[in-house]
């Protein structure tokens, strides 16, 4: 297959180049002005496409050496030496903010050389992977009200599916910018592809849970309109998803504790949704 | 008009409830009684001073305990010594141990009993704790409160169980073994020439009692033993040079338990049984009914180091230490009818600072095989355990060293008394104890290294390994 794709892409890439030599080629017969120009233009252009393609590259290489690390901090048996460079390695990707630049002065004076994996994990995660959940988790909420909502006043089951699509699509790039990836298309697309995967490991479980929230959905509708239920739907499979994603950007795995709870994301909802209902008078 | 019902005997079962279920907490504050237990020369007293100076620090300087949650997760408002109040024991020593380890030097061995209470003051983390100190308008707290002792007065605590002459027996089967033999041997010489049935001689019994006293000096320091009873005889605390101390193991016949008045037999039961009652049951009915977590402190490689003699020795200390201890895990029933339990255990090996990194795991894995029996009991009894290897106090760095032509992992640091620094290697500790051909020779020089420069201001705090992790482990839960 990828023998057959850089096949298709040297076909493609050649193809330009002969085109490009032969519009540069033309345009020297016509004066040397528009040849020079013509050269000019196709450089900056071929420049252009590098500068893109190294960036992607090197966005979804980082990308790869960033879940390199994540499984392997993930295997309890690593050596604290091991976790060590790991972890250093961690640091380097990280966004450097002043909050990120406290969390990670915190772990420098915390860790010690006795620490084993687990606890060197644990001091990263207190101190330099606190700010950055709470920065993503930002960007599950804003993704889950905008679900709720725009699935709530759509027409039709295929806008709610676009906006859905949409929305998500917005909500991993945030996520990946969060914890310190490069929101480039390769790095996009290279997330959809796993989170499709591991949100497919979760559909047996989802249509269970669908069943009870539109049964909920239906206790629900004597007060509220009949979209609501698929509005809470949408913003709790928004949530599940959100928290996918987190999964899949943070550089450590997450502990036992810190999973972010699903009720905790999509209860704003509610909240506001109610609010709302209630006349003001 | 006279009651119909006669609710006398109510009022004392209330009083009793209240106290086992220490209902006056609810007023005021938690209150958790940490048991540090350990042999002689096992860490508790620096142990102890570590634990106080990094918890008064952690306020701050969080970065200290970070695994310690209700630091690492900020949410430690203070942590004081509570004031010494109408306390019965002498105050433990805090502020002269930490100022005696900025000299540096190590405190005093520990010579008699001392009390202190920590008060933790903190942001609870659940939401019923949030929502009680919301209503109240104040913090959560919790008093850890700790009763430092003589590692040696631990070792009296089994006599309990045994008469003068069951005692006395199978003091001196152990006494004329292995290396104890040698050590007794002036001792067994005396003894042999009095026997249990003749005339009761005050002289005689003192003779006996010091010849026995000098015994159990040597095999305590010279020799590295640890099963050495009673254990008052080799601290006496304030107690002094009280006639009914002066007592030593006779030989006595099996099946004789009993001696005729005025003999010399009778003269060292009755002080015997006095000295329990004394001692040794007050001492257990005063300090150790209300523990619920407890840490053990082994020092495993200065047992592993002494030879086999003192290993073995040190092991059969530890399981009759833990003998005398109550676990369990019950509610709220079980509080009121048989009082609190211990319901955490942790087994520290101490001094990790004196082998590598990479060996400390071994030490961990040592003491888990020297306390299997004592844990299967602990585990029996529903209550959690677990085995780590700790130092209070760092007071060495790693380094390595060329020995016989391989580079190998050393520690380094100051001898208490040396001008220079001075290497330590300690060898490959191993997972279990060496079979009996594999046994060096007793080395009991381990070196002792001065404390690093402390600051006695509780700011810096103290730099430890593990201490954190094991406080988390008592009491994480008590400091949700």
């Amino acid at each position: 297959m990828t023998f057959g794709l850089a096949g298709v892409a040297a076909l493609f890439v050649g193809w330009l180049a002969v085109d490009a030599v032969g519009w540069i080629a033309a345009a020297f017969e016509r004066s040397t002005a528009l040849g020079v120009l013509a050269a000019t233009a196709v450089t900056a252009g071929v420049a252009g496409a590098g500068a893109v393609i190294a960036r992607e590259l090197g966005s979804l290489f980082r990308l790869r050496s960033v879940e390199a690390i994540h499984r392997q901090l993930a295997d309890q048996r690593a050596l604290p030496t091991d976790a060590r460079k790991a972890i250093g390695a961690v640091l380097a990707v990280v966004p450097r903010e002043r909050e990120i630049d406290a969390g990670i002065e915190a772990f420098q004076r915390q860790v010690q050389l006795h620490h084993a994996t687990a606890q060197q994990i644990e001091i990263l995660s207190r101190t330099v992977m606190k700010p950055l959940d709470r920065r993503a988790e930002a960007h599950v909420r804003t993704a889950v009200v905008r679900a709720f909502g725009i699935t709530a006043i759509s027409p039709t089951s295929l806008t709610d599916a676009v906006f859905f699509l949409a929305c998500g699509v917005r909500m991993v790039r945030a996520i990946a910018a969060a914890y310190g990836h490069r929101p480039t298309a390769a790095t996009t697309i290279h997330l959809l592809r796993r989170l499709v995967f591991e949100a497919g490991k979760l559909g047996a479980v989802d249509i269970a849970s669908a069943s009870l929230v539109q049964h909920l959905g239906g206790a629900v509708t004597e007060r509220l309109a009949t979209s609501a239920a698929d509005a809470l739907y949408a913003a709790y499979r928004m949530a599940r998803l959100g928290i996918i994603v987190m999964d899949l950007c943070r550089p450590i795995p997450f502990r036992e504790n810190e999973v972010p709870s699903v009720t905790s994301l999509v209860g704003n909802v509610l909240r506001r949704r109610s609010d709302a209902l209630v006349p003001s008078n | 008009m006279p009651s119909i019902v006669n609710l006398s005997w109510l009022s004392p079962i209330f009083a009793q409830a209240s106290e086992r279920l220490n209902l006056g907490e609810l007023a005021g504050g938690a209150t958790v009684w940490l048991a540090v237990t350990g042999l002689s020369r096992s860490g508790k007293t620096v142990f102890i001073t570590s634990l106080i100076h990094n918890l008064l620090s952690s306020a701050h300087n969080p970065n200290r305990m970070p695994l310690l949650g209700v630091v690492g997760e900020r949410r430690l408002i203070a942590a004081t010594v509570e004031g010494a109040g109408a306390n019965r024991l002498p105050r433990f020593p805090y502020l002269s141990n930490i100022e005696k380890m900025a000299i540096p030097d190590w405190p005093a061995r520990t010579a008699d009993i001392s009390e202190i209470g920590i008060e933790v003051r903190f942001a609870p983390a659940g939401t019923l704790g949030k929502l009680l100190s919301g209503i109240t308008g104040s913090p959560a707290s919790l008093t850890i409160r700790i009763v430092d002792y003589p590692g040696e007065w631990l070792l009296d605590l089994p006599l309990l169980a045994q008469s003068y002459a069951e005692w006395s027996r199978a003091t001196l089967r152990s006494l004329r073994k292995g290396v104890r033999a040698e050590i007794a041997r002036d001792f067994l010489g005396f003894i042999a020439q009095h026997r249990a049935d003749e005339a009761a001689s005050e002289e005689v019994a003192k003779q006996a009692h010091d010849r026995y006293c000098a015994y159990l000096l040597e095999a305590r320091d010279r020799h590295g033993l640890s099963f050495l009873q009673p254990g008052r005889f080799l601290c006496r605390g304030t107690l002094g040079e009280v006639p009914y101390l002066w007592f030593a193991p006779l030989e006595i016949a099996e099946g004789i338990d009993t001696f005729a008045s005025h003999t010399l037999g009778a003269l060292m039961a009755e002080r015997f049984e006095v000295y329990k009652r004394e001692q040794v049951a007050r001492f257990y009915q005063d300090h150790f009914r209300q523990y619920s977590r407890q840490i053990v402190l082994v020092d495993v490689l200065r047992a592993l180091l002494a030879g086999r003699d003192a290993f073995d020795d040190t092991r059969l200390a530890l399981d009759a230490m833990l003998e005398s201890f109550r676990y369990g895990h019950g509610g709220i029933l079980s509080k009121l009818l048989l009082g609190p339990h211990i319901d955490k255990v942790l087994f520290a090996a101490t001094k990790a600072d004196h082998v590598p990194d990479i060996q400390r795991d071994h030490l961990a894995a040592l003491l888990r095989n020297m306390a299997a029996f004592p844990a299967l009991e602990v585990r029996s009894s529903n209550a959690q355990l677990d085995v780590t290897a700790l130092a209070s106090v760092i007071s060495t760095a790693e380094d390595t060293q060329e020995i016989d032509g391989q580079r190998l992992q050393v520690v380094v640091g100051r001898p208490v008394g040396s001008k220079t620094q001075s290497k330590f290697f300690v060898g490959n500790i191993p997972i279990r104890p060496p079979r009996a051909d594999a046994w060096g020779s007793p080395f009991l020089n381990v070196p002792v290294f001065e404390p690093p420069a402390i600051d006695p201001s509780p700011v810096e705090g103290i730099a430890h390994i593990n201490l954190d992790l094991a406080l988390e482990f008592l009491l994480g839960d008590r400091l949700q």
